[in-house]
């Protein structure tokens, strides 16, 4: 699994914090959330596709058969 | 999903206007007849003629095209229907391209998440401090004695400025977003007087800028320059609009859907710690704020409808909220809802620079109410805004309830 926000979507709803606050961080003064570096191997699958659901600019990319790993994107 | 195609169908009228007594008397009957009209906008010829976009999928794909939807306003290309009380844009939200961020970014530190947590123990206290002042009466006006003075004394405090003046600036704000259509000369007054009193606060922190949201908004520099008066009325003025009015707006709906709802209430009792996602929820079925304007820049086909440059559009971002073809049940208030994607703070550049306050004041002030005031219930009459168009809010709302101890 890899996951990924496009920078050029995400607009700072931050509403991926509130469901999964371990797999993601906010830049507060760029208004925008990032995964976490190794949060893949720390979150489940389930939980990163319900974040993915809740972010209202669809900014969030779950790649399910995607490398392991935790680069920030 | 194509957004444009080259053939458009025949133009979709619809017999709408979102300032009239049925909007706000009938809000969610009229935007659910507006999603069952078979198309995503409409075309009313009221108020020399508009577009109102409702549907889910086409505020979204509007939203995320600032070209073909400008939010520029200026006394030559006038935003809004009718027509903005005002004449230089507010800054950010009347401003298209790159430098929008450019300017949020001037207070972000303040409107952040990090920023809204660190003003949540303030915001209790003031939530504590309103309830006290009635609490041992057994009766208030909710609406004008804890939804209206919280958000307003917040906005001034991280202004800097006095806070005590809020009842003053809330008349104002309320002219001017409430009396704009039905009685401009009264909103053109507020605006006036809102202008001056923002040029007031300017002159005095010429040489000793504070450390708050003001005082960053003087100091911030583009390219060496400061902004310039205008400019800086124009960024204050947005900050009062946003911050003074929608979430009292929001919150007093709310409390109306729980005087209706007793099941409701009490599982929100019985769980506080469903506060956060029933926030989400109240903001997509019981959001305020309609009054969100762009103008088409040229003509194309959207969604089917032939739109022409310089075309005004409403964005009625709640709307969207209830789209039934987005959301299952969408006028059921489900506080265990997946998924919920609504756009009650805005979409794309333009997302509300306060939503992050917005949230923690509307959790608090719930809260607050539930722990409370929990057997509250609304007696006589809620009386809404004469015009709901813009902000669809109650302006009093008489609750009674078992008095408690301060």
């Amino acid at each position: 699994m890899k996951v990924s926000i496009d920078a050029t979507r995400c607009r700072g709803h931050a509403l991926c914090l509130g469901r999964a606050p371990e797999a993601f961080e906010f830049l507060d003064l760029e208004d925008r959330s990032v995964v976490r570096d190794g949060a893949e191997a720390l979150v489940s699958e389930d939980d990163f596709l319900a974040a993915a659901r809740e972010c209202p600019e669809r900014a969030i990319v779950v790649d399910l058969d995607g490398a392991d790993g935790g680069t920030d994107p | 999903m194509t957004a444009t195609e080259r053939v458009a169908e025949p133009r979709h009228e619809i017999s709408f206007d979102h300032h009239s007594a049925e909007f706000r008397d009938s809000c969610p009957e009229v935007v659910r007849r507006l999603h069952a009209s078979g198309c995503p906008l409409g075309f009313s010829s009221e108020h020399d003629g508009f577009w109102a976009i409702y549907g889910y999928d086409a505020m979204y794909d509007a939203v995320q095209d600032g070209e073909l939807f400008s939010s520029a306003h200026s006394a030559a290309v006038p935003k809004g229907v009718p027509r903005a009380p005002y004449d230089d844009p507010l800054i950010p939200i009347d401003v298209d391209g790159p430098m929008v961020q450019e300017y949020r970014r001037v207070v972000l530190r303040w409107f952040s998440p990090g920023g809204a947590n660190a003003a949540e123990p303030r915001i209790r206290a003031l939530a504590t401090e309103l309830v006290d002042t009635f609490i041992e009466r057994g009766e208030a006006d909710i609406s004008q004695e804890l939804l209206t003075p919280l958000p307003a004394r917040l906005i001034l405090e991280l202004l800097g400025w006095e806070a005590d003046r809020w009842s003053e600036w809330i008349q104002w704000i309320h002219a001017a977003v409430h009396d704009r259509t039905e009685h401009p000369d009264e909103a053109g007054e507020a605006v006036v007087n809102i202008y001056g009193s923002i040029t007031a606060e300017i002159e005095k922190r010429r040489g000793h800028l504070g450390d708050d949201v003001f005082g960053d908004i003087l100091r911030a520099r583009f390219d060496g320059e400061p902004f310039t008066e205008a400019q800086v009325v124009g960024f204050a003025f947005l900050l009062l609009l946003g911050g003074m009015d929608t979430t009292a707006g929001l919150t007093g709906n709310v409390v109306l859907e729980l005087d209706r709802r007793p099941e409701l209430r009490q599982q929100l009792i019985d769980d506080p710690s469903s506060l956060p996602a029933a926030t989400e929820e109240f903001l997509r079925h019981d959001s305020p704020a309609f009054g969100l304007y762009r103008t088409v820049t040229r003509d194309t086909v959207f969604h089917g409808q032939q739109l022409r440059a310089g075309d005004r559009a409403i964005l009625m971002f709640p709307a969207a909220g209830r789209d039934p073809s987005h959301f299952e049940q969408p006028d059921a208030v489900d506080l265990s809802r997946s998924g919920n994607r609504h756009m009650a703070f805005g979409l794309g550049a333009h997302r509300c620079l306060g939503s992050h306050h917005a949230r923690v004041m509307f959790r608090v002030m719930l809260g607050e109410i539930l722990a409370r005031l929990p057997d509250f219930r609304v007696v006589g009459e809620a009386v809404r805004f004469p015009d709901a168009g813009d902000v669809y809010a109650v302006r009093n709302l008489p609750i009674a309830f078992t008095p408690g101890p301060r």
